[in-house]
């Protein structure tokens, strides 16, 4: 709430805006958190998915605004979030501010490659701070920087921080205000005459169309993430020309150039120990790391995450669920007299409200792993150990995590991919992570396999099958990841060099901060959706209502017990066990004629090549929006009442008994794993959808229903078939 | 091994612990940027200092950094090595 006062307020009075800038792993967010504290909100850039955060902080008794941009190695933009940087500070991000003043943070241990940027940034011609961050660290490898001496070479004010710790913020705050006042800029490479002339040559030809810092990364950047109008293709290359004319390459200029004249820059500046001797890094990594060790250590980390969310979560989701029974209990009393309505609440509002809810737990555990592991620097290590496993599928070692907690939920799942910077492999572990076999397909093997294997084949082969039921989407998931890059995915790759940063103690409030960010997020944009698809399939179970169906029913019942409907009402009225049998056939009767049930009902031809009856192929539809939702279904169906779950006898007994209208049993062995491969391949979850809009957009969300319905159809015909050919 | 044959080594056939001189680049440009902006220049020092499990990617030291890369990126320096 404060957050969005700031903001508006921000604009109306033209606040001081100040960005934050670096490379990945220099501790910049930690530096954000420290400047902002609780004044800070998470949002996206338009039109892009990156994580825009923005906050407010007070400087020489002023609020002003702080944007802390992705990390970025050069402005040479190779993936989205530096695309996005160079946006922001050339003023050409829509709904954000160009910067009056960059903080530039700059990891103190590895200073010439870090000021690679910010001697880019220097071209901006924006006043600038230095933060020399992780001051600690440096100082206890035994390298010396004299400060006062850097910022007299650099022009700006150079400001030793350690963000962790909250050393140096105060000081960092007074240079910020030192940086508005003097207008301190950093100095710039002083670059030779050739490029001097194809700068001048460049600028004159596009009739001054660009910036300084613009032109050099036309200039330089052969391979520009940054669309040059086609009018000026030949200003570039008649620029390129005269670098090439005077023995300079175009590919190496600007790096050879830059690091030459910081080499100068820091020269007598930084001292370096004369004996490097082995950092607890390097040490720590020689067993991390380690071929064998390494991988030992990294599945046990993993079993830990999988363990968390898949069990830990549980009590937690039970609780949740039991509180919105309760709820719903409660609501469901006091709106006795309109059922129309108490249905609605119970089912539909409360319902829905819940069904939201119960995925913070698996979010918030998820999230708490995810900052631990990149905080601490050993993400890295991970995607390093297991990127061979995935790059011959286009994704990279970082899809690791989100797909282990696919198998938990895709929903954290989906939002873990976040921590994946290459466009491309983040897509397309988004679109994979759903065939993971997440918990809410257990409960359908288990009835499946508890009812029509267990019995026949004994526990070992029950077992088995439970067990083979878990790789059909790993299975099927990295083929399709091979296909979507081949042919759906035509973007460049994106170079997969991963620094390997220092290991640090993650520290306790950025980690609670993003998980309460993940949560919050969660909650307000993919639970709007989700609550509306809720309402929205309990209405097409609901109506249409006609009063007549009830009395046909009661009518039937008392036929069928050889009394009166009259006779019946009494005894409905004194016999619990009685009216319960009576309303569940009024329930499944009410189904059966719902828009789902004709739906399901009209549906059926379709999966008549997979095995499935009317009533498997209602189960099936009303699951699209959460697949779990099918046992609750089978059970009204079968007339038991939706409290019917996995374990339940009554509802294993009722669908082995239940027939075809010529007498042969409907769930064959071959049907049976034809429904499991359906909904082990199936989008039967409108939550993740939900999400999936959240993170990319809704044509990839419309994508991926398409995709997984069509693959799971086209695996359960198969199934099915294959299977009645091999029982035949 | 003549001055010819020198001229062909790259950064991706380098073995864990084997240092090298970066002489020159080749290839995709976008990665050579990429590697260079990090501070891979021609006549830098690199170290190979990891190898993953699965024998690819490999972690290369650059002075105080460390950065991981796979060899199909790698392949775009040559060394000498030393």
């Amino acid at each position: 709430m404060e957050a969005t006062q700031t903001s508006t307020v921000n604009e109306a009075i033209g606040q001081i805006e100040i960005a934050l800038v670096g490379n990945p792993n220099t501790g910049k967010t930690t530096l954000f958190n420290r400047l902002t504290g609780v004044r800070q909100r998470v949002g996206n850039y338009p039109g892009v998915t990156v994580e825009k955060k923005a906050g407010s902080t007070r400087i020489a008794g002023e609020a002003m605004a702080v944007i802390d941009l992705p990390g970025a190695y050069s402005l040479a933009a190779a993936s989205l979030d530096e695309r996005v940087v160079f946006d922001v500070l050339t003023g050409h991000m829509a709904g954000t501010k160009k910067p009056d003043v960059i903080v530039c943070v700059v990891d103190a241990a590895n200073l010439m490659r870090n000021l690679f940027l910010a001697s880019q940034i220097s071209e901006l011609g924006l006043p600038m701070v230095i933060a020399l961050n992780m001051w600690d660290q440096a100082r206890d490898r035994n390298i010396v920087i004299d400060t006062q001496l850097l910022s007299d070479r650099l022009g700006v004010p150079v400001v030793p921080t350690v963000a962790a710790k909250g050393e140096g913020i105060e000081e960092l705050r007074d240079a910020i205000a030192h940086a508005l006042e003097d207008e301190t800029r950093m100095v710039t490479v002083d670059w030779p005459q050739p490029v001097v002339d194809a700068d001048a040559q460049f600028h004159r030809a596009t009739d001054q169309a660009y910036a300084a810092a613009e032109r050099t990364r036309f200039l330089f950047d052969i391979d520009c993430c940054i669309e040059l109008p086609a009018e000026h293709r030949k200003a570039q290359t008649d620029a390129r020309q005269i670098l090439t004319d005077n023995d300079l390459d175009p590919i190496s200029t600007e790096a050879v150039l830059r690091y030459g004249f910081l080499a100068e820059q820091i020269e007598g500046v930084i001292t370096h120990p004369t004996q490097r001797k082995a950092t607890t890094t390097e040490s720590v990594d020689k067993v991390l790391t380690h071929r064998f060790w390494g991988l030992i250590i990294f599945v046990a980390l993993m079993w830990v995450v999988f363990q968390s969310i898949y069990t830990w979560a549980g009590p937690m989701m039970d609780g949740i669920d039991w509180l919105f029974g309760s709820i719903g209990d409660w609501a469901g009393g006091l709106l006795e007299g309109s059922p129309m309505l108490q249905s609605l609440v119970v089912d539909g509002v409360i319902g829905g409200v819940g069904g939201v809810v119960i995925f913070l737990p698996q979010i918030l555990i998820l999230f708490l792993f995810i900052a631990i592991l990149e905080d601490s620097g050993y993400m890295a290590r991970a995607a390093f150990l297991m990127d061979k496993l995935f790059s011959w599928c286009g994704l990279n070692g970082k899809s690791f995590v989100p797909m282990l907690s696919g198998y938990a939920c895709a929903i954290p799942g989906v939002m873990g991919a976040r921590t994946i910077e290459d466009p491309k492999a983040r897509l397309t572990t988004i679109l994979i992570v759903p065939l993971m076999s997440c918990s809410a397909r257990l409960p359908v093997y288990i009835l499946f396999i508890g009812a029509f294997v267990e019995p026949v084949h004994g526990a070992t082969i029950a077992a088995l099958c439970l067990f083979a039921m878990h790789f059909v989407g790993l299975a099927v998931a990295l083929p399709i990841a091979v296909v979507m890059n081949r042919f759906i995915l035509r973007t460049k790759p994106s170079p997969f060099v991963l620094e390997m940063p220092s290991y640090h103690v993650p520290q306790a409030r950025d980690v609670l901060w993003r998980m309460w960010d993940r949560g919050k997020e969660f909650l307000i944009r993919a639970g709007t959706v989700i609550f509306a698809f809720t309402i929205i399939i309990w209405a097409l179970l609901y109506f249409p209502r006609p009063a007549d169906v009830e009395t046909r029913v009661t009518e039937q019942h008392a036929v069928a017990q050889n009394i009166t409907v009259d006779e019946l009402t009494a005894l409905v009225e004194t016999d619990e066990d009685a009216a319960g049998l009576l309303q569940h056939a009024i329930d499944s009767a009410y189904m059966e004629q719902s828009y789902m049930g004709r739906a399901g009902k009209a549906a059926q031809p379709v999966f008549a090549p997979a095995g499935f009856d009317w009533k498997t192929t209602v189960g099936v539809l009303a699951s699209f929006p959460a697949r779990e939702v099918i046992i609750a279904t089978l059970g009204i169906t079968y007339s038991l009442g939706g409290e019917e779950d996995e374990e339940s006898d009554a509802l294993r007994d009722a669908m082995a008994a239940s027939t075809h209208p010529d007498g042969s049993p409907v769930f064959t062995l071959p049907v049976v794993f034809a429904v499991m491969v359906f909904f082990a391949l199936c989008s039967q979850c409108g939550a993740t959808l939900a999400v999936i809009v959240r993170e990319l957009n809704w044509r990839w969300a419309v994508f991926t229903f398409v995709y997984m319905t069509v693959l799971a159809w086209i695996g359960a015909v198969a199934t099915y078939q294959v299977g009645s050919m091999i029982a035949a | 091994m003549g001055v010819e044959g020198l001229a062909n080594v790259f950064l991706s056939e380098l073995k864990r612990q084997q240092r090298a001189r970066i002489t020159g680049f080749t290839g995709r440009i976008a990665i050579t940027q990429r590697l260079m902006a990090m501070g891979m220049l021609p006549g830098r020092d690199v170290e190979v200092v990891q190898v993953a499990p699965f024998g690819d990617p490999v972690t290369v030291q650059l002075d105080s950094g460390r950065v991981s890369l796979r060899r199909s990126e790698a392949s775009v320096l040559q060394v000498e090595p030393a």
